[in-house]
């Protein structure tokens, strides 16, 4: 008995021995925000920003599965690159490697990344700023660079449809735009001041031999001088203008305590407004057609963003934007219900996306409340490479208030390599529409969600890394990727670096449009709902 | 001089199977099930709310068995079994707890020692198992980070040729209790522990990510002895 307990007792520990041979894993920091450990050879090595770089973008890229199917093999990347940065850190070297030298080496590997958001800076110590990357933006410029100059002309559509007749006439037609909005009230208050100023000038001018006098008619003088100076048109370029004048504003302000003249600036929150412009219109038949220049509208048609003070400026560009956007959307109620509405065309080309929550004032004010889900979104779930939740419904929110649901009439969403993100999410969603189509070209390929915020990094320990300005690496990486069941069999891929293929391909003709403002694109849209 | 030395060890074993005591050796077939309770082993390192946890599953198996002794004998099984695991997260993430399902079909070899009576033993399996990860499905609800909104899921793994190491190996050990009522028929109790040796996932980085199961299965079993 005791030959079997001593027997018993060798194999239980040697089970015991063998089961001590689990190798562990690596030991891993953060590199969501500043972490002086992760960061630490960063900055003053090149390798030590490659080996910073490359872990970050390992442990917080979401879509590494997809650039594998497209042929990338990150590790590959370490192994190859690593050396080469090494090599840059030889104190051997006489001079460092030159930005160019640099940026083609970073870009090697980089370029090929298909994120559409995708945005990362890289500095070493000896440099005044960083090397900018975006993969997304390379990429549309090399495989699609002559429809992206092309689309980069000033699309003022569709008031040169004003005065054509039949199918494309436009019978309504409104627009608000942030600058021509905010260069109007300058221009307002320019006059004001300059005839204030003229006014003054000529009252004070027989009484100038009392010194203090003589010192207000020269600052009253350096006013006016400002104030034409301003309102030329000369300094309207990058808004040089609009600066000058919001300078005006701070620069003479005292003169309020000393003549009671005061001077309200022009609202930056306007100027720099995402929403930027819309433009709507009703074409021959009762086609509501609206553009506007990025998601920004629920900052104006959300009661919750409305500026308290009724007097300011930004509040009547909210009132301006809240009546145009009006116009299209009780347009399509009425003509709906009137059984009259011919169609809705959204035209999202050259729109850079935005808000999420916008949705509802767009696509989503034409579908039943309650949100609508085109798609699905995945996020990361771990620090490794392909460590992902699983899938999501990804929806959005649509219009809550009782309104008409648009189910019949045809909706055509406008697109071109310039839309991007939220403008693609509406293309998507409108083509999932069994009475939507997309007219126009193939779409940018940047279709994720951004949280770029480094207190929200915890929501998925993913996304962006470093701190801009601060770390030597700094990355501009969404978290949320969005999924598309593209063949309808459950199976969801990203089209990151793809975009949205069109139910109409219409490229543009930038001659005819040149020439007398026809959009081909605009007109095939319409002629698309014609034919329905 | 390889195959002498397959010939050699093959002799080796007839010899042994056949000399220790032909007057008892004994064949036996049986089923076997149960539940079982799963541990999975992973740094989570910076993700401090990631939080991991054993959730149950089941085990069925049919299993022979050659006793040589009438205290040793050498046990082989095909075994399908759940390795789960549960995620779940803390306060704003809440919601987010959802369980993931890994079946895998094992094939256990045991020696099995038995000691006390002939009607009433006690008995201890040790030995190596293979394995190999069939499916893998997700269970339970999420909290979606952008809207707060509680998402339930229910889906199909899709497997990552690149990460996901289907293949298993580790050691097997457990023990139980035997009655045998009558000549030809027993039944059993067990609990075992499948220890793996083989990361979950494959060593697909620079950066080394090891995660492993450890199974601990309650089991009751009917065999035929011939």
């Amino acid at each position: 008995m005791n030959k079997k307990i001593r027997f018993f007792s060798y194999v239980a520990i040697t089970l015991l021995l063998i089961a001590s041979c689990r190798p562990t894993g690596d030991n891993l920091l953060s590199y969501g925000q500043y972490d002086m450990l992760a960061y630490d050879e960063s900055g003053s090595s090149h390798a030590g920003n490659f080996k910073a770089l490359w872990t970050a973008m390992n442990e917080n890229y979401c879509i590494w599965d997809y650039e594998a199917e497209h042929g990338l093999n990150w590790d590959a990347v370490y192994h190859e690159y690593l050396p080469k940065f090494e090599a840059l850190d030889d104190t051997t070297r006489k001079e460092n490697p030159t930005e160019l030298e640099l940026y083609q080496l970073y870009a090697s590997f980089l370029d090929s990344l298909h994120d559409g958001h995708l945005a990362i800076e890289i500095k070493m110590g000896y440099m005044t700023k960083p090397l900018t990357f975006s993969p997304g933006m390379m990429r549309a410029m090399r495989e699609r660079g002559e429809e992206y100059e092309i689309t980069g002309a000033t699309l003022t559509v569709p008031d040169s449809y004003l005065n054509r007749s039949g199918e494309f006439h436009i019978e309504q037609f409104d627009e608000v735009n942030a600058i021509d909005f905010s260069r109007k009230f300058m221009h307002d208050q320019l006059d004001s001041i300059i005839s204030r100023c003229e006014n003054y000038l000529a009252e004070l001018e027989p009484v100038m031999t009392n010194e203090s006098v003589a010192k207000i008619y020269s600052t009253i003088s350096e006013l006016l001088q400002t104030a034409r100076t301003a309102r030329g048109k000369e300094y309207q370029k990058d808004n040089q203008d609009m600066s000058l004048y919001n300078y005006l504003c701070g620069q003479y302000a005292t003169l309020e305590s000393i003549i009671g003249w005061s001077f309200m600036p022009i609202d930056n929150t306007v100027i720099s407004d995402r929403l930027g412009f819309i433009t709507v219109a009703r074409f021959t038949g009762n086609i509501m057609y609206m553009r506007f220049g990025g998601f920004g509208l629920m900052s104006h048609l959300d009661d919750r963003y409305l500026s308290p003070d009724v007097n300011s400026f930004y509040y009547a560009y909210q009132q301006e934007v809240r009546r145009v956007w009006h116009c299209w959307f009780d347009g399509i109620q009425k003509y709906h219900a009137s059984g009259d509405l011919g169609g809705v065309i959204i035209d999202v080309r050259n729109n850079g996306g935005g808000l999420v929550e916008d949705y509802k004032y767009v696509l989503g004010a034409l579908l039943p409340s309650g949100g609508y889900t085109p798609c699905k979104v995945r996020f990361k779930n771990g620090s490794g490479r392909y460590d992902f939740a699983p899938l999501i419904p990804l929806t959005l929110p649509t219009y809550e208030s009782e309104h008409a649901v648009i189910s019949q009439e045809p909706i055509v969403v406008m697109a071109n390599i310039r839309s991007v993100s939220m403008a693609e999410n509406t293309s998507w969603s409108v083509k999932t529409l069994p009475n939507g189509a997309l007219v126009g070209t193939r779409t940018f390929g940047g279709l994720s969600m951004l949280n770029t915020e480094p207190q929200r990094y915890s929501d998925t320990y993913s996304g962006a890394f470093g701190v801009r300005n601060t770390t030597a690496i700094w990355g501009f990486v969404p978290k949320f990727v969005a999924m598309y069941d593209l063949e309808k069999n459950g199976e969801y891929r990203p089209l990151e670096g793809i975009g949205i293929t069109p139910t109409k391909e219409v490229t543009f003709d930038l001659a005819s449009y040149q020439k007398d403002g026809t959009d081909n694109q605009l007109e095939a849209a319409i002629r698309y709902i014609n034919q329905q | 001089m390889k195959n002498s030395y397959k010939i050699s060890f093959i002799a080796f074993l007839m010899l042994f199977v056949f000399q220790v005591s032909p007057s008892s050796a004994q064949w036996r077939i049986g089923v076997s099930g149960g539940a079982d309770y799963n541990w999975f082993t992973i740094n989570t390192n910076y993700q401090t709310d990631y939080h991991y946890a054993g959730a149950w599953g089941w085990n069925a198996a049919i299993f022979t068995q050659y006793d040589f002794l009438p205290w040793i004998g050498l046990r082989a099984e095909i075994e399908a079994s759940e390795k789960n695991y549960r995620f779940y997260r803390m306060n704003y993430f809440s919601d987010t707890d959802y369980t993931t399902h890994n079946t895998y079909l094992k094939l256990p070899v045991l020696t099995q020692f038995r000691f006390g009576g002939e009607k009433v033993h006690g008995f201890m399996n040790a030995g190596v198992f293979a394995g190999y990860w069939l499916a893998s499905r997700q269970k339970g609800t999420i909290t979606d980070p952008r809207s707060g909104n509680i998402a339930p899921i229910d889906a199909a793994y899709g497997f990552n040729k690149e990460k996901d190491q289907r293949g298993d190996f580790g050691l097997a050990g457990g023990i139980g209790i035997e009655f045998v009522p009558s000549a030809h028929w027993a039944i059993h109790i067990e609990s075992r522990c499948y220890y793996s040796f083989i990361s979950q996932t494959k060593p697909y980085m620079v950066i080394k990510d090891n995660r492993y199961n450890t199974t601990l299965t309650l089991q009751a079993g009917v065999s035929y002895i011939f």
